[in-house]
């Protein structure tokens, strides 16, 4: 039997390939098409004009598109790198620990990743309500009125309180995968570590980081890309992008452009530039934190 | 090994054929998200062999379902099968209607009828309207009216037809979109508490600060408005802007004139909007709030006013709120006490899609829907008042006392209903005209903007319309 089955390979993998071909790939060539033309949203494949680099010249004078561009780097380089502190040192109280309650914590941190992300929004949404809202009444509470705020109707917090939503609920999803490999980590590297003494900020700096540098690496990147698509339906629950724009996303912006203004072809151009910047993004962080020695 | 490959063709053509079965399945889908149509199956095969039968018909129509519900539109389709032996009412109703019908319309499988607004969050009127996917009527209201009584262009209430409500496109009085309802909007207060302290209803902006004082002091703020949503504030913006400029200030605006936004009469009125936050007058936390909830709050007596429209009383009926609260309505302040009081004209619309199969049907329909037993149900059931001049005596019996009295807001000395529609956009434009007009408010209210920032941001959307405008007529 050292003969290959392939004609048999080549059958198994031709539904997936055709399932690509027409809902990954064929759509994506549309998009970069429709990105060249004034298609609105229904007229689309019909009547649309190739009208060149257009979309992409009025793109760059776009204050709007600007806005929604700086919402999202801000949103990218602050969110993936909290998230990621925030599930590393779970992870890594949890593992090492003696908590009694361990497993009780670790669903608990890992619950909000199973929440649909409508309703993650929804409850962020209430807690940042001025009036109802339970963070207002603890900081009354506290008596720090003063840094009391309407957190979603101002445009200094607003995008703040989406990235907090974020962050929350997906710390605990790369907690889980920490956890996975700090427990691939040998034991008898810690108990060494123990008999000469060191402290557990010291395991956790000199031996758990570096270890753990690889899949910190590949967890950034997709922390990345969850930052560029989660954000969108976040900011459309809790803010609709509002106040005045100030926590629209990129994502958001090309829906508004295509669904609600009908730019099927201006919005397919925010998404070129969008998927272009993501591609750009991951490459550069995966050369950054790949080179191990 | 024979037959492993048989059982992964077996299996590669199952997925095939599952796809091909997803591809035709749209297509039938067409009515069924609606309400319980069960003569769904039946219409359809009645559709192949409909043509030239007269009395087998069916109708496919796609409904906004809103604050009004969904009761009058089952009774209302129900009457007109009733009237109309042999044809079938195919009925999608549902909060996200718009939703449902894009893919359809895109796929050439439009519906006959729409009840949705142009100012729909959805955008899907607009879109219609910029890519002239809307089906000319003019010829319904320039024909009898459903009782053969006279031509049903003189029953509508005066203005709306030739308004852009109706007739949006510039240079073409044709009319695109029938009105459906009509309604005031203005200041929401609880008559109660005024009468109860003597409180006078401010004619002026003066008045309107002076007893924004008054209540302070017990204890309420003066005005709230739907924080998040700050396209409520149309029903003060544009009366205000009528009533300090007239209709003129008005049409400039509408058709993106230059200077149209950017000038004395509108900065005077877009500061008054400032003053109301920036000198203290508004209820804290307003801009966090959404409809709903800034609604409630004003119930409960904690600002005064709100914006909104007679819709309030049966949108809140759930409401807790202060004991006796009674809904009543004012205009907005002028800045003169002579000067007219506009009142914003709410008004939603029905059309019918280029693409519709059945035209003939649907305007037969339309010319329905505005006859007496349409308008009675309407009021009865959605305690609201179609846009026909009997439209607030048939309903009269039926909607409440606080209704019908809010609908007389018009019989008051010097107001006037302002009907205030922008120009149909050019093609192309990446514009959103109430996106450009109302975001700003949430950045003027924080103090991160001033009335003139506003004004210029507004202006430079207009100006960029305007190139869309010469580029899509070149």
């Amino acid at each position: 039997m050292a003969k290959k089955p392939k004609l048999f390979i080549a059958v198994c993998t031709l539904p997936v390939i055709f399932l690509t071909l027409v809902f990954m790939i064929f759509p994506m060539f549309n998009a970069i098409y429709l990105s060249f033309t004034d298609s609105t949203a229904l007229n689309v494949g019909t009547a649309s004009r190739f009208i060149g680099l257009d979309n992409y010249k009025y793109m760059f004078q776009d204050k709007s598109f600007f806005q929604s561009l700086q919402n999202t780097i801000k949103l990218m380089a602050v969110v993936p790198v909290l998230t990621l502190f925030f599930s590393l040192i779970f992870a890594f109280v949890l593992t090492q620990s003696k908590l009694r309650e361990k497993a009780f914590y670790r669903t608990i941190f890992f619950f909000p990743s199973i929440i649909s992300l409508t309703i993650v929004g929804i409850v962020w949404s209430s807690v940042f309500n001025p009036n109802k809202g339970i963070l207002n009444h603890l900081l009354e509470l506290l008596n720090l009125e003063n840094l009391q705020h309407a957190w979603l109707g101002e445009s200094k917090t607003a995008l703040w309180c989406v990235a907090a939503a974020l962050i929350w609920q997906a710390a605990g999803y790369y907690m889980v995968m920490y956890i996975a490999s700090i427990d691939g980590i040998s034991k008898e590297v810690y108990e060494a570590a123990d008999v000469d003494g060191a402290r557990g900020i010291q395991k956790f700096f000199f031996i758990t980081i570096p270890l753990l540098r690889n899949v910190i690496g590949i967890t950034y990147v997709l922390s990345l890309s969850g930052t560029i698509n989660l954000s969108f339906t976040l900011s459309n629950v809790m803010t609709a992008g509002g106040p005045n724009g100030a926590s629209s996303v990129l994502l958001q912006y090309m829906y508004t452009q295509g669904m609600r203004n009908a730019n099927f072809g201006y919005a397919m151009a925010i998404a070129m530039f969008t998927l272009a910047a993501a591609v750009v993004l991951s490459l550069l962080s995966r050369r950054l934190t790949d080179r191990t020695d | 090994m024979k037959k492993r490959l048989f059982a992964a063709f077996l299996a590669t053509t199952m997925i095939f054929a599952g796809l091909t079965g997803c591809s035709s399945w749209d297509s039938k889908e067409s009515s069924s998200a609606g309400n319980s149509d069960a003569e769904n199956s039946a219409g359809n095969s009645a559709d192949q062999t409909g043509e030239g039968n007269a009395a087998e018909q069916e109708l496919n129509i796609a409904v906004f379902q809103g604050g009004f519900g969904d009761e009058y539109w089952n009774g209302v389709v129900e009457l007109f099968e009733q009237e109309h032996p042999g044809v079938t009412v195919n009925m999608t109703i549902s909060p996200t209607v718009a939703d449902i019908i894009r893919p359809q319309i895109v796929a050439g499988n439009a519906p006959d009828f729409m009840a949705l607004n142009d100012s729909s969050e959805d955008g899907l009127i607009l879109s219609l309207m910029k890519d002239k996917g809307l089906m000319e009527i003019t010829d319904v209201f320039d024909g009898q009216n459903y009782a053969e009584t006279g031509i049903l262009r003189e029953d509508i209430k005066d203005g709306l037809l030739e308004s852009s409500k109706c007739a949006p496109y510039t240079g073409d009085q044709g009319i695109y979109l029938a009105p459906f309802n009509t309604g005031p909007q203005g200041l929401i207060y609880n008559k109660t508490l005024f009468d109860e302290k003597g409180w006078k209803i401010p004619a002026t902006w003066d008045e309107f600060f002076a007893l924004g004082d008054t209540v302070k002091e017990d204890g309420r703020a003066l005005f709230t408005y739907q924080g998040i949503y700050p396209g409520y504030l149309e029903e003060v913006l544009w009366p205000a802007i009528a009533s300090a400029g007239g209709m003129e200030a008005i049409n400039a605006i509408c058709s993106y004139e230059e200077g149209s936004f950017n000038n004395e009469t509108v900065l005077k009125v877009l500061q008054k909007i400032a003053d109301i936050s920036t000198k203290g007058y508004l209820l804290k936390g307003t801009v966090g709030m959404n409809h709903t909830e800034s609604q409630s709050e004003m119930m409960l007596g904690k600002a005064v006013f709100i914006t909104n429209g007679t819709w309030m009383e049966s949108e809140m009926a759930e409401a807790p709120r202060e004991e006796g609260f009674e809904f009543a309505m004012a205009p907005i302040p002028t800045f003169h006490a002579d000067d007219v009081h506009y009142v914003l004209d709410s008004c939603e619309q029905f059309s019918i899609p280029a693409g519709a199969k059945n035209p003939d049907l649907a305007k037969e329909f339309i010319r329905f829907l505005y006859s007496d037993e349409s308008v009675k149900l309407f009021a009865e059931k959605a305690g609201a008042v179609y846009a026909v001049k009997a439209g607030r005596e048939l309903a009269k019996d039926y909607v409440s006392e606080s209704t019908y009295n809010m609908y007389g807001i018009y019989d008051e000395t010097s107001t006037a209903s302002l009907v205030m529609n922008f120009e149909s956009l050019p093609s192309g434009c990446k514009i959103n005209v109430s996106d450009e007009v109302f975001n700003p408010i949430t950045s003027v209210v924080n103090g991160e903007m001033t009335a003139e920032q506003w004004a210029e941001s507004v202006e430079a959307a207009f100006a960029q319309i305007r190139s869309d405008k010469e580029a899509a007529d070149e």
